[in-house]
């Protein structure tokens, strides 16, 4: 299957979400990795579909990543998700590569100066799995040098910990994720970091319905990498990326998102473009 | 060296970028006639995209959430409002609408307020 029918197949579910869309709230961040304090509201489903377009180096192949990500407020202060994991590698198979579920918890009950958050994940997927929903450890490049069809025999099952720490102040979002990954077949604690900062272009809304209007899209820009091992801490020897983003949120509740990660060091992949639609089905559960 | 270098000017834009949060902040001082007005219509909007599904379209209340044209909610100040808007009521499942920015819980507070005195 060629990268550009991929392309094609997923956009069809991205059509009928927008098709299927009606008045929703919808106010998404335009962070793919960092994590801010606002969970999903009570009882509302959010379906999205995240491809990643990722460019190596080194004479590692060009890649077509997807996750599609189910997110459920389970209370004011939980969050449940769901994400299953698929990606192409050019002139290789396409694969499966496996899920993650995690969960969000609300740690305080009122709006702060800074709000905490604990995140709690369990995935199972392959060493083929190229998401890249964080960066930890020493990952760099390299580890898409190794054909895909090889890497599919790599069982990975990790426990993931973030503290999110997030911030509103007049309009913007300041948010700062520090994680820790531990694969249960023993290997050391890994750790990696995301930042983020974002607005709207239009704090106040306009009185007249509008779809590109300022006040529907948010850009900002996220920093995240590894932070080295449990024995080695560091910022060398592993990868980092800058990315800025956008966000575009429709009034019937459909979110667009776009943003290109550019590798900062000698480390990195060269560019890693995400693509995201999302819509949310508001209320579907008991509060 | 130049990764360093590279690493060191992503930090530096992204503390410029976060150095940009200090501008004017909203208040709630006192409106002129036809900004109150265009405030409660952008109330409106943002009522029908994000609480219309739990309290109604009008904000008569549902089975699920409570009517806001009670006196309870008619007899908070602005103030109290928008502080309620921002921190929600998490264990009784309102969510915060922190992520909204202040200027759009104003405006979300002038429409809930206008529903008294159209009385609908």
């Amino acid at each position: 299957m060629s990268l550009r029918r991929i392309l094609f197949t997923l956009s069809i579910p991205a059509l009928v979400l927008i098709g299927a869309a009606r008045t929703a709230s919808g106010q998404e961040s335009p962070y793919f990795i960092t994590y801010t304090h606002h969970m999903e509201e009570p009882g509302s489903l959010e379906v999205a579909l995240n491809p990643v377009f990722g460019v190596g180096k080194e004479g590692a192949k060009r890649f077509l990543a997807s996750s599609v990500e189910l997110e459920y407020g389970v209370t004011g202060l939980w969050t449940s998700e769901l994400y299953l994991d698929g990606q192409k590698t050019s002139r290789e198979s396409t694969l499966f590569t496996g899920y993650r579920f995690e969960n969000r918890f609300r740690l305080l009950m009122k709006e702060h100066v800074v709000n905490p958050v604990l995140y709690v994940e369990y995935e199972d997927i392959t060493g083929a799995d190229k998401i890249f929903k964080e960066v930890v450890g020493f990952d760099t490049f390299r580890g898409l040098l190794e054909p895909a069809d090889e890497l599919r025999h790599e069982k990975k099952r990790e426990v993931e910990a973030k503290l999110i720490l997030s911030s509103n102040l007049r309009g913007w979002n300041l948010a700062g994720n520090l994680i820790a990954e531990k694969n249960l077949a023993g290997e050391p604690i890994e750790f990696g970091y995301a930042a983020a900062v974002s607005r709207p272009l239009a704090l106040a809304a306009s009185p007249e319905p509008c779809s590109l209007c300022p006040e529907n899209v948010s850009l900002g820009v996220e920093l995240y990498g590894g932070l080295g091992e449990q024995h080695d801490v560091t910022l060398s020897g592993t990868s980092h990326y800058i990315a800025p983003s956008v966000a575009w949120n429709l009034p019937n509740g459909v979110t667009f998102r776009l943003s290109p990660s550019f590798g900062i060091n000698n480390n990195s992949n060269r560019a890693l473009v995400r693509f995201g639609v999302s819509y949310e089905f508001p209320v579907i559960g008991s509060r | 060296m130049k990764s360093n270098k590279r690493m060191s000017i992503a930090f530096a834009f992204l503390i410029c970028l976060a150095g940009c949060a200090a501008g004017p902040q909203k208040t709630s001082a006192p409106l002129t006639a036809e900004h109150f007005s265009n405030d409660v219509m952008a109330g409106k909007k943002l009522f029908s995209q994000h609480c219309a599904a739990c309290h109604g379209a009008g904000a008569q209340g549902t089975t699920r959430a409570p009517s806001l044209q009670t006196a309870s909610v008619q007899g908070m100040s602005d103030d109290a409002l928008v502080r309620f808007l921002t921190d929600g009521d998490l264990r009784k499942g309102m969510p915060s609408w922190s992520r909204l920015p202040e200027e759009r819980r104003w405006q979300l507070t002038h429409y809930l307020k206008s529903l008294s005195k159209s009385g609908s």
